[in-house]
């Protein structure tokens, strides 16, 4: 939701299939900033074989930001997960189509929601 | 968390993010303990078996707690002490995770400090879909804000953690010059990491 809200605030349009490993769209370094999440989330040490390829495209800030944003977001969704945090109403009905197009319905969290 | 919170003593609080860090998934193959058939005798950690396979399943799979399997931990543990857990471990993660990713050492655990839990229960909560009560009374923010509104105190230290990680002051804004990453670069890694933790909400 945010990924596309952002995005369409400066006219470029994000493919939100970015989010579950396909396209990124226009999103600058999207494929980059997508792989580097995916080995951070998954094997944090390992991530950082990437190091140096985020901070030739994005800068040392760019990376630090990278890896802030994979640690805060491992922190709110175990918040949503652990407490089974139902979507607000608002996300709930402005998601429906890219729910289902991202599969995210299938997730068991979705049961707490839907 | 060196002090004692709103349902754990400061020992405790210390031992729960230790084991928050100690935490591992489980071999292949190997079932998770059923959580009704588990001892909530303490051991010599101050931590129970109960306790400690709530942090674990908090720490390493989140995206499968089902509302049964909350429902019976929060039966056994009370709704204070299981919140209080979740708002342990959802601290410790982001900071333990940034200092792993960009090469850091992990902080020290403090060395917890006398003093007793003050066990009291905010007024204004009630039941709203979650799997505990939360902030129901004039509540107009996003349901993660609120989430663990049972201990505000450690409520309030979580969000602050999200608020000088995430948005800072700028989250209704779409475009951001604060940080080197444009806000739909913030965005794809966020929900790369949310699907990664196939994390609905």
């Amino acid at each position: 939701m945010l990924l596309r809200a952002s995005s369409d605030a400066i006219d470029a349009g994000a493919d939100l299939q970015g989010a579950v490993g396909g396209s990124t769209g226009s999103v600058p370094h999207g494929g980059l900033l997508m792989a580097y999440a995916e080995a951070a989330n998954r094997d944090p040490e390992a991530a950082r074989a990437l190091d140096d390829d985020v901070i030739a495209v994005v800068g040392e800030a760019g990376l630090v930001d990278a890896a802030v944003i994979v640690a805060v977001f491992n922190g709110l969704v175990r918040s949503a997960d652990g407490i089974g945090i139902p979507l607000d109403d608002g996300m709930l009905a402005a998601t429906v189509d890219a729910r289902a197009v991202l599969g995210l319905d299938r997730f068991v969290g979705a049961a707490n929601n839907l | 968390m060196a002090v004692a919170g709103t349902w754990w003593t400061a020992t405790e609080r210390v031992a729960i993010v230790a084991a928050t860090r100690r935490s591992l998934p489980l071999p292949l193959g190997e079932a998770a303990p059923d959580i009704a058939g588990l001892s909530d005798a303490v051991g010599s950690d101050g931590l129970s078996p109960l306790t400690h396979e709530v942090v674990r399943c908090l720490v390493v799979d989140a995206g499968r707690i089902t509302r049964d399997w909350a429902t019976a931990a929060i039966d056994r543990m009370g709704p204070g002490r299981y919140v209080e857990v979740v708002a342990l471990v959802v601290q410790t993660i982001p900071i333990d995770l940034l200092c792993d990713l960009l090469g850091r050492p992990r902080q020290d655990l403090p060395v917890p400090k006398r003093g007793e839990p003050s066990r009291l229960v905010p007024d204004g909560l009630g039941q709203e879909g979650a799997f505990v009560p939360w902030a129901v009374d004039g509540w107009l923010g996003p349901n993660v804000a609120r989430a663990l509104s049972f201990v505000p105190e450690d409520n309030s230290r979580r969000m602050a953690v999200v608020m000088s990680m995430y948005s800072g002051e700028h989250f209704e804004e779409m475009v951001w010059r604060h940080r080197a990453l444009s806000r739909p670069q913030v965005e794809l890694v966020a929900a790369r990491t949310s699907a990664v933790n196939e994390c609905f909400y």
